[in-house]
């Protein structure tokens, strides 16, 4: 357990009841070294996960959300990518253990899902090797008992015929099938923590709803804490229970999903779920978009990083830079207007949870039925 | 598997059918009327149209072209009336120093080639990887027969430890067989060497790139077991590519080579064929490179079949 205090609210931190911290991100800034310079592709990132949670991080490309979970995991390549902050999980600092250390971490205690099942899995192994692979990597026992549990991992999943499944290639199977086995790869040594970076993003979307379902009941099942990185927020919507919102490297908006959806605070929030299209959208309209385009991490504006978009900055948004405050129990922004109201007072007030969208709407395509 | 590589070998036939035509044309393209290129300005007419029916010029060519194909299958390409002995036993005779010398320069090829890409890909952008590199562009622009001269001034003449040239069969022993020939072999695959780097190097580059090398590293897979088992089995198909296909280079580069280092190979074979117009043999050795070619290029094509499944199976 940590004893850590974080800004953007541990709700319950101080009951005894609550569920086991898994992992606590503090101060998590990750500099690159690209070949135009360097950058810092995160900045100043605060977060946990409980047991059982789930975390949604929403964002536009390019807004450091990958970032964010490849660094907890220490994916990026060591030789560009500095790290500072802390990452705590098990009571150690990730981002202070030996690479070998953290290899152990890797696959046994932390898992990823990537986004794209057709390139994540290596086209010259077969299904079974890649998954006996991860197993022998993290538990030793003989070859034949993992490729049991491999073959149960597989079934867990949902992919019918397993046996035969395990001497496929990659190439054989369809974009679904490749997801699950990434599930399976992912899950084959019950790792505390799952992350998946838009598990469903290159799925088609009745494929999407069943991934997404299986990924929610696997970590129902395990009591696993999860972090979900998603442009959608309809996915946010169905199976978050809270939301970090991030924009050009910095969380700008964190909460609880409900409270975050039905009242968003952060400009760039509200300019999110105002051009996410929902069922009483009315189709002959054009869909609201949020002006400009995000600037380059090589130019960051000085100020508020969202003041060139931002319908209420004003001159002080340009000059000061924001900090991320705490404005209710586990909810903060990142915007002094917000913070002191004066948003919903520009705005005309929509957000006392009348006129914002239900939930529901922002349901991802194909999550009914 | 099995049926892959059938269709692979059935594939050859319709090559093989145009490379026969080819290389039996080339007598008859040529100009001049081989007969009396071959018995000089002195000969007289009757001395001509006797080595003209003795050779079966004077029949039909489609006649001429098939006896020439029956014979080529069964073994018999011809006589060489310069040489006083048949095309096939010559070649045979000259093969072994070839094959030798190619395989021993592609082993080192090899051997120099592929940790040098790995460790040149690993270490992108740094001075080991611009050294590498360097030193690969300076074995694609130097010829083989100059680097050959400059091997033999060093290792032969200063430091005088190998012979300077020549060459020893392997009934003489594997030691003075090897002593002779790894100067030869270091100067004809240098620039395979290089181009292999290269190929590895790219490659190699690509495969880290992809997908499935960030999820073993998710998955704690070691950086070694990431790098020659997950990055080098898939980089292997290009690097596969370029080697099947500059095998070709090698023997057209053993030529020169073998005249350097006076190797009795097929090099000095074809250029003293050449010279004196003895057709018979050229055609002999025109038609064992392309078929060995082609036969190399079925190997890749096998070797590809057993290393990437999606071949295997599509």
């Amino acid at each position: 357990m940590t004893t850590t205090v974080e800004p953007n609210g541990a709700h319950g931190a101080t009951d005894p009841e609550a569920p086991a911290r898994v992992i606590t991100v503090s101060g998590l800034t990750t500099r690159l070294a690209t070949e135009q310079g360097d950058v810092t592709a995160v900045e100043d990132i605060d977060f946990h996960v409980d047991a059982g949670e789930v975390l949604g991080i929403v964002g536009e490309s390019g807004c450091g959300k990958s970032v964010t979970a490849e660094s907890v995991m220490r994916l990026l390549d060591e030789k560009t990518a500095d790290y500072s902050g802390t990452v705590e999980f098990d009571g150690t600092d990730l981002l202070s253990v030996s690479e070998s250390r953290m290899r152990q971490y890797r696959g046994g205690r932390i898992s990823m899902i990537f986004q794209d099942p057709m390139s994540s899995l290596n086209p010259v192994f077969t299904v079974g090797q890649q998954l006996i692979e991860t197993i022998l990597i993290h538990q030793p026992m003989s070859k034949e008992a993992a490729k049991q549990h491999a073959i149960d991992a597989l079934e867990q999943t949902g992919i019918a015929d397993p046996h035969a499944r395990i001497n496929d290639y990659p190439h054989q199977l369809s974009g679904g099938m490749r997801q699950r086995v990434m599930i399976a790869m992912a899950l084959i040594c019950e790792p505390a923590l799952l992350i998946a970076d838009e598990p469903t993003t290159a799925l088609d979307v009745t494929t999407q709803a069943q991934i997404l379902r299986l990924i929610d009941d696997l970590r129902r099942a395990h009591d696993m804490a999860t972090i979900l990185i998603t442009h959608d927020l309809g996915v946010v919507a169905e199976v978050c229970d809270r939301v970090m919102v991030m924009y050009l490297g910095e969380a700008v908006e964190a909460g609880p999903v409900r409270d975050i959806l039905d009242n968003p605070q952060h400009p760039y929030t509200r300019g999110l779920l105002a051009s996410t299209p929902g069922v009483d959208t009315d189709r002959t309209q054009p869909l609201p978009t949020i002006p400009g385009r995000v600037p380059t991490l090589y130019d960051v504006p000085a100020g508020c990083r969202f003041a060139a978009r931002c319908p209420f900055a004003e001159d002080a948004c340009r000059e000061n830079r924001q900090q991320l405050t705490e404005i209710a129990a586990g909810r903060s922004v990142r915007c002094w207007k917000a913070v002191d109201g004066l948003i919903d007072a520009e705005a005309g007030a929509p957000n006392d949870g009348e006129s914002a969208p239900p939930t529901g709407d922002h349901r991802a395509e194909g999550g009914e039925r | 598997m099995l049926s892959y590589i059938v269709k692979r070998i059935l594939a050859l036939i319709p090559v093989l059918a145009v490379v026969a035509i080819v290389v039996f044309s080339l007598v008859h393209l040529t100009p001049g009327d081989p007969a009396s290129v071959m018995l000089g300005p002195n000969a007289t007419s009757d001395q001509v149209e006797a080595l003209r029916s003795e050779m079966g010029l004077d029949r039909p060519l489609v006649v001429q072209f098939f006896a020439w194909l029956g014979g080529a299958l069964t073994g018999d390409l011809g006589y060489s009336h310069f040489m006083g002995a048949a095309v096939t036993s010559v070649l045979m005779e000259h093969l072994g120093p070839t094959l030798s010398l190619a395989i021993l320069a592609e082993v080192v090829a090899l051997i120099i080639a592929i940790p040098a890409g790995i460790i040149a890909a690993r270490r992108r952008g740094t001075a080991v990887d611009q050294g590498f590199m360097a030193f690969s562009l300076l074995g694609i622009s130097v010829p083989s027969f100059l680097l050959g001269l400059f091997l033999m001034l060093i290792f032969a003449g200063w430091l005088g430890w190998l012979p300077v040239a020549g060459y020893r069969g392997l009934e003489e022993g594997l030691g003075t067989h090897l002593r002779y020939l790894i100067l030869p072999a270091l100067a004809l695959g240098a620039m395979q060497a290089a181009l292999t780097a290269r190929m590895t190097r790219s490659s190699m580059l690509d495969v880290f790139r992809a997908g499935y090398m960030k999820t073993a590293l998710a998955k704690g897979v070691s950086e070694r077991s990431r790098v020659y088992k997950h990055g080098l089995k898939n980089a292997s198909f290009p690097i596969l590519t370029v080697v099947g296909q500059s095998i070709g280079t090698l023997i057209a580069g053993a030529a020169v080579v073998e005249t350097v280092f006076n190797i009795p190979g097929i090099g000095q074979l074809i250029v003293n064929s050449v010279e004196r117009r003895d057709f018979m043999v050229i055609q002999g050795v025109v038609l064992m490179i392309t078929v060995s070619y082609m036969l190399i290029n079925l190997l890749v094509d096998i070797l590809y079949g057993f290393l990437d499944p999606r071949v295997r199976l599509s």
